[in-house]
């Protein structure tokens, strides 16, 4: 089914509706919420936040975006808000025995670089973190990226090129890493 | 070193950062429908606050005896009325003794004069009222832009916005709301209002929350259309009622 004819059912009060578009959207919205917490509990506050504002927001939505879109947006609030209170992502550290192999072409990163990695990005402000997880991490575009942060994608650029420079001067110790 | 090896090598680096595991699909659902089930539930708490009930149905009242007072100034001294001025899309008579709203009458963009017919009475009653209400929510949006930028809103003002949204329904479901520029104006005051007023229950909301409303305002032009659509004076009038 449609997507509009879902969100029309949605509005009406329909489950089966509600339930689609909740099945359609929330491995997207889960994976940012999870990558931007990095914590399973508070990844999913944040993804249940989303979805019980957004059905309770949906006469509001009017379809200028596409309501991933829409929902994204309601996601990164939600998120960037619950990690201001609970800061527990800066000092979570990362599960090394479960790291697992994502596709490496060349050199597996060691287990230093992968702790100072996730360091330098969880450092970021969050603003920069938010583009560079959105981009770098989960692919998506400044277009994107500038609707949910409510910014200009030019804007997303820029703040993805300084973030990515401070992750670099963090790293600097490994830059046999990538110079390999 | 180049930069954009560095790029590919943060790229591939970066997908271990904070791995995701298999979305929890069913068990978010369940924790999804149960909450909103208790949200529902507390709604009828939430509208027991009489006081938030009271303080609009109060407004709604003033607004009625004053449109009313208004009309039964115009109908008795029409013949001795004073010429009013043209601004923008709203017309405003003098202020008189019975005059209940605070608008000074000023030329504004060059226009003429012109006297009112008798048949406009109500036309005009609307333009004064409409003229009033963005006035305040002129002020009421100053206030706000000034509060987000130290990064918190005063509950006040969201209670303050949930009264002027009455208030802009009320003004958008009038008969006499023909003015497209007027209702339009309305219509994205009212969006804007509801944002402002949505504050109020969520004690959490953040300046990311404040950006998008002021990025709203910021581009629909709302303040420069507000005080296209006010007499001078009235926001600060308003704020200070």
């Amino acid at each position: 089914m449609d997507e509009t004819d879902l969100l029309t059912r949605a509005r009406a009060g329909d489950p089966a509706a509600e339930r689609a578009l909740y099945d359609a959207h929330v491995d997207r919205v889960y994976r940012l919420a999870y990558r931007l917490a990095g914590s399973d509990d508070l990844a999913q506050d944040f993804t249940q936040e989303t979805f019980i504002r957004a059905f309770a927001r949906l006469g509001d939505f009017r379809g200028d975006s596409s309501f991933g879109t829409w929902l994204h947006t309601i996601a990164l609030s939600v998120s960037m808000n619950g990690l201001r209170k609970v800061k527990r992502f800066r000092t979570r550290e990362a599960d090394l025995d479960e790291a697992r192999d994502h596709g490496w072409t060349g050199r597996r990163a060691e287990p230093d670089l992968k702790q100072r990695l996730a360091a330098a990005i969880d450092a970021l402000a969050p603003g920069f973190r938010a583009v560079f997880v959105m981009h770098d991490v989960e692919g998506y575009t400044h277009e994107e990226i500038g609707t949910a942060l409510g910014i200009q994608p030019g804007t997303s650029k820029a703040q993805l090129s300084r973030a990515r420079a401070r992750l670099r001067e963090a790293l600097s110790d490994f830059a046999g890493e990538w110079t390999a | 070193m180049s930069d954009d090896k560095f790029d590919e090598f943060l790229q591939r680096a970066a997908r271990s950062y904070h791995e995701p595991p298999a979305t929890p699909r069913e068990e978010m659902w369940t924790r999804i429908e149960a909450e909103r089930r208790v949200r529902r539930l507390a709604v009828p708490t939430q509208r027991h606050r009489w006081w938030l009930t009271a303080t609009a149905l109060a407004a709604t009242l003033l607004l009625g005896i004053a449109l009313g007072t208004w009309m039964e100034g115009g109908r008795g001294t029409t013949g001795s009325r004073p010429p009013t001025v043209a601004m923008g899309p709203f017309t405003t008579p003098a202020p008189s003794a019975t005059t209940p709203v605070a608008a000074a009458p000023t030329a504004r963009g060059g226009a003429a004069s012109r006297a009112p017919a008798p048949h406009a009475a109500g036309s005009l009653t609307f333009d004064a009222a409409a003229a009033d209400h963005l006035g305040r929510a002129e002020a009421l949006l100053t206030t706000f832009n000034t509060e987000s930028a130290h990064g918190t809103i005063d509950p006040q003002v969201g209670a303050w916005a949930g009264d002027l949204l009455t208030t802009t329904r009320l003004l958008l479901d009038s008969p006499r709301a023909r003015d497209p520029r007027t209702r339009k104006l309305l219509s994205d005051l009212e969006v804007v209002l509801a944002q402002i007023a949505q504050l109020k229950s969520q004690p959490d909301s953040s300046s990311d929350e404040f950006e998008i409303i002021e990025q709203a305002v910021r581009s629909q032009n709302m303040m420069t259309r507000l005080r296209d659509a006010t007499p001078p004076g009235s926001a600060a009038l308003a704020s200070g009622s």
